[in-house]
């Protein structure tokens, strides 16, 4: 019997290739776009699951409000909390990502992929150690923890345990571990590691008893008996709150702390100021998942309906098998077996598809991902799909096939012709289409709001500027730089600052000015920037001056529109108003109208400025056309200045570019997935469009007998489909719109969800569906009317 | 073998029954041909439907080897005709993905017959009916003629003990249709019941008796 169905189902795939192509096709492809999103939204959610501690590890994080929350921590927390509270088992520290220069044998590099960390790193997360004794790796201050990456970068080797690079041109440091290459989904990417120990007490990174310094990012693993319930984990973080309290007074003692477990930092940290890394998001994560799922339906759909469109074909057989002997339950057997076995051939190329466009996409989503075909999971997850995928996609047609009457079959009357079938099959092709116009909506969106935050006015003109910090040599020789830059007509458009605008990350609540609510939470950031940060950077002024060399500015504040208006004063009236910031009282001597120092998904807030005194970097306006020539002179001043440290550099443009990075991505995927589900839409509606046409062949030749135009019958062929491209439209307009003004709301600065998104998106869908169903009309419409009507 | 008693069958067109049987009483016996003649849209293929259980009549009762049929449950009634009746169609039917070999065998795949017990069945059929050379051609290598012979064969590799043929050589030339006509009466002469459906007076006398239907009704002869 198994032989007899396979016979006939090879038979008629190889008899109707073009049908089966279109079949196969569109589920490979449609398959493979799920198994690409599924790999991505595991390695999403797999992110520090391979510590061997990770359902007990908790990153703390501190709030001071609402609207401020940060991922660190004062540095003496940690251990304060692990040994009054219980349920803490142990605790670990990092500083901030910290910039080194290193060198071994003339190789000398700038390295910027560095923490400080406790001693017990390595025996707290499960990082794995090719060389050198894990558990007394950081127990000197004069040692550090390469990565095999830089190992190799450094001595071309990982077996360098014991030998010693040369930190910042003067002190030595001995290799006393190697670790494997850092997983892709760790939060934590380093590629080496200092004990904290060798911090200098004069650094700002040193572990002081300073309770209202929040430097540290601190881990907890709790105790493995403790059930991680909200309530449990409440329990302890009110213990912290208590303890914290007996240490500090005033607004910093009502500092909120929270226990953020480790798997939820990849995807669940969105608002941290002075966060590690570059995070993922669940909401994208969820979004693509939902988008794979799309896919996939829209794939079984075409399945379904070009199975159901070809049974005209099949319903002599199945009549016949009915006569002869065959029930309904052996049919839909027969027909789920055959969805099976195709489904399972789809799998198979799909498969094939994935692993051959995997570089492509690891391009896409920046991250490099493997498939391990033969892990328990991803067997675990073929099967599913395939399972799920031909039972689905495979039932309807089985079912619809299988209850043809075998009477009306014979004497060729179809029940295909019932309504009922037909609303059910129109309602997939809506169905279909609905999905695809959601997609396109979501990429036009997506599009435009990425367009609109390049082109937006930030406060300031963001393009031809150039930075460079101030390391090494520079920092006793600043004037000497400054001066340098100065004279060379290239260079002298420039401003020294701490920070660049794009992300500023801490702020203070110690700012003090007269009526000031001393019970008040705000959180304002705070920039040093000298007398020519406002031109160049070509920002506004509405009051007052700028810092300036021809004042004694050491005391002179410069605050924006928005902390004017959270003073409660115009801009003209601020100035001269006296203000102070950790107690150093002063004046406001100007007010800059409101710029970004943010990402847009954040509103502009108050910020204050104050006169650098001290450094930082060089911003450089560049001329236009002239940016060879600039680089190579601020090469040049650096290179004499600072010939121990290599010259680095970088464009402000590119940084703001980079906070949107996971934007970037999401509209790419986007764009790549609408365009996959409209395509695999569309070789469905080609697959009905034709058989359409086939079945009407002998009315087109009547028609064409009788005198219709060709323009006649095309119109004939594809009215009804464009009905159901407008059903399709009206369905998928509110959704797409709603689900586009949700994920516009994440921004502060957002495009208008016009009318013309949703237009554009359905005229897009309705002309490529229009051609792919004129093409098979307008070929039925030219033939020659005598064809059809000659076996008569 | 056959009792059908009181057979009416009808359509509603615009509130009026229009009737395609109209009280039918018949006796058919174990070992008969009959002919079932009749102009176009006289009930003729109804019948054979209604005698084949394709169709239900709208009124009557009807007897199969003694059994009630329509006091049967649709499976049972199923089963009760599944094996004992082999049709043959007009325009033959045969699958066109499956070669003769295969369309002989399909009958045989329902009734949990063993592969090798299925070979010799549909190897004797082969024989029986001279097509052996033909076994693996699909059924648009083959004739008119060839692929009736074949839907025949495959009405019998089920031994049924009726044969119900509709216009079995209405798509043949005569030489074609003498030869079925030949090969039924050497089946009949074998002991299997056949009931046709037939136009051509010349065919209807192969058979023992014939059957006239006019307007839904029998015919007295």
């Amino acid at each position: 019997m198994l032989e007899n169905y396979l016979k006939i189902m090879y038979r008629n795939l190889w008899r109707y290739k073009a049908y089966s192509l279109l079949n196969i096709l569109g589920l490979s492809i449609g398959l493979a776009s799920t198994f690409l999103i599924f790999l991505w939204v595991q390695h999403e959610r797999s992110y520090d699951q391979f510590h061997d501690k990770a359902a007990q590890t908790y990153r703390l994080t501190s709030g001071i409000s609402k609207d401020f929350v940060a991922a660190t921590t004062p540095p003496p927390i940690g251990q304060e909390m692990a040994s009054k509270i219980p349920a803490i088992k142990d605790h670990l520290r990092l500083t901030h990502r910290v910039d080194h220069l290193f060198e071994h044998d003339g190789k000398k590099f700038e390295e910027k992929e560095g923490f400080y960390a406790d001693s017990n790193f390595l025996s707290f997360f499960s990082f794995t150690v090719l060389k050198g004794d894990p558990s007394t790796a950081l127990q000197n201050p004069d040692v550090i923890l390469l990565t095999e990456k830089m190992a190799n970068k450094y001595f071309g080797s990982t077996d360098v345990v014991g030998k010693t690079l040369i930190r910042d041109n003067k002190n030595p440091v001995t290799v006393s571990a190697v670790l494997a290459n850092i997983p892709s989904n760790s939060h934590l990417q380093f590629d080496y590691i200092l004990p904290i120990s060798a911090i200098k007490d004069n650094d700002w990174k040193y572990p002081s008893q300073d309770w209202g310094n929040f430097i540290y990012y601190t881990y907890f693993q709790l105790d493995e008996q403790l059930t991680p319930t909200a309530d449990a984990l409440s329990k302890v973080t009110e213990e912290i709150m208590r303890e914290y309290k007996t240490h500090t007074d005033g607004v910093i003692a009502k500092t909120q702390f929270k226990l953020q477990p480790l798997s939820d930092i990849h995807l669940h940290s969105q608002n941290f100021q002075v966060d590690v890394a570059v995070h993922g998001h669940y909401l994208y994560v969820n979004t693509l998942s939902l988008v794979g799922l799309f896919i996939l339906i829209v794939a079984c759909i075409n399945f379904m309906n070009l199975s159901t469109a070809r049974s005209a074909r099949r319903a002599r057989e199945v009549g016949l098998r009915k006569v002869v002997g065959a029930d309904r339950k052996q049919l839909i057997t027969q027909f789920l077996g055959e969805s099976l076995l195709i489904t399972s051939l789809s799998v198979i190329i799909a498969l094939a598809i994935a692993i051959l466009a995997l570089p492509a996409f690891g391009g896409l989503i920046g991250k490099s991902i493997s498939i391990s075909l033969f892990s328990p999971e991803m067997a675990g997850y073929l099967v599913t799909i395939v399972i799920f995928t031909s039972l689905f996609s495979g039932s309807y047609p089985a079912i619809y096939l299988s209850s043809f009457k075998p009477l009306l079959v014979l004497k060729g009357i179809l029940t295909s012709q019932r309504s009922g079938h037909r609303v059910f099959r129109n309602g997939l092709v809506v169905v279909q289409f609905v999905v695809s116009i959601f997609l396109l909506v979501g990429t036009i969106v997506i599009y435009k709001q990425l367009e609109f935050i390049k082109n937006r006015d930030n406060g300031f003109d963001r393009s031809n500027l150039l930075y460079v910090h101030m390391t090494g040599d520079i920092w006793g020789k600043q004037q000497t730089w400054k001066n340098a830059l100065a004279e060379n007509q290239l260079t002298s458009n420039f401003t020294i600052t701490d920070a660049l605008p794009s992300n500023l990350g801490s702020g203070t609540i110690d700012y003090w000015y007269e009526g000031k609510d001393p019970s008040s939470e705000l959180v304002v950031p705070m920039m040093d920037v000298d007398a020519d940060f406002i031109s160049v950077f070509g920002m506004e002024l509405l009051a007052g001056r700028t810092f300036s060399k021809l004042f004694t500015d050491s005391t002179s504040y410069m605050i924006n529109e928005s902390m004017a208006a959270v003073m409660g004063l115009s801009p003209e009236e601020a100035v001269g108003k006296p203000f102070a910031v950790w107690s150093k009282k002063g004046t406001i001597v100007g007010v800059v109208k409101d710029f970004n120092f943010k990402p847009v998904s954040q509103s502009v807030g108050p910020l204050m400025l104050q006169y650098n005194e001290w450094g930082g970097m060089a911003v450089i306006r560049t001329q236009p056309g002239k940016l060879e020539a600039t680089l190579a002179a601020v090469e040049a001043v650096n290179t004499k200045l600072n010939p121990n440290y290599p010259f680095n550099y970088g464009f402000f443009d590119e940084e703001l570019t980079r906070l949107y990075e996971s934007e970037q991505r999401l509209s790419k995927l986007f764009a790549l997935f609408a365009g996959l589900g409209i395509f695999i839409s569309c070789l469905g509606l080609y697959g009905l469009s034709a058989f359409m046409a086939e079945q009407r062949f002998k009315e087109i030749g009547i028609r064409k007998v009788l005198g219709s135009s060709t323009i006649g019958i095309v119109t004939l062929l594809t009215k009804s489909f464009i009905g159901l491209l407008i059903v399709a439209i009206i369905v998928a307009i509110p959704i797409s719109w709603y689900g586009a003004v949700q994920w516009l709301n994440g921004f502060a600065y957002r495009i208008e969800m016009g009318i013309w998104i949703a237009t554009l998106a359905s005229a897009i869908a309705l002309i490529i569906a229009l051609l792919t169903v004129g093409y098979e009309s307008l070929k039925a419409a030219l033939m020659n009317p005598t064809r059809s009507l000659r076996d008569d | 073998m056959i009792e059908l008693q009181h057979i009416f069958k009808w359509y509603n067109v615009g509130g009026t029954k229009t009737f395609v049987l109209k009280d039918i009483n018949l006796r058919i016996e174990q070992g008969e041909f009959i002919s079932i003649m009749g102009p176009s849209g006289s009930g003729k293929s109804t019948l054979l439907h209604i005698l084949g259980n394709l169709d239900t009549p709208d009124e009557g009762s009807y007897l199969f080897l003694e059994e009630d049929v329509y006091a049967l449950k649709s499976r049972k009634r199923a089963e009760l005709f599944q094996s004992r009746v082999g049709f043959v169609f007009q325009s033959y039917h045969l699958i066109d993905e499956l070669t003769v070999y295969e369309n002989i065998e399909t009958p045989l795949i329902y009734k949990n017959i063993s592969s090798s017990e299925r070979r010799a069945i549909v190897g004797d059929m082969l024989d029986r009916f001279g097509i052996v050379g033909k076994k693996d051609l699909f059924p648009n290598q083959l004739s008119g003629g060839q692929q009736q012979i074949v839907g025949i064969a495959r009405a019998l590799a089920g031994s049924p003990n009726l044969i119900l043929a509709d216009e079995p050589t209405g798509n043949l030339n005569s030489q074609q249709g003498e030869d079925v006509m030949k090969l039924f009466k050497q089946l009949n002469e074998e002991g299997v019941t056949i009931v046709q459906v037939t136009h051509s007076e010349k065919n209807a006398e192969y058979g023992n008796r014939i059957i006239n239907l006019l307007d839904g009704q029998l015919k007295k002869d």
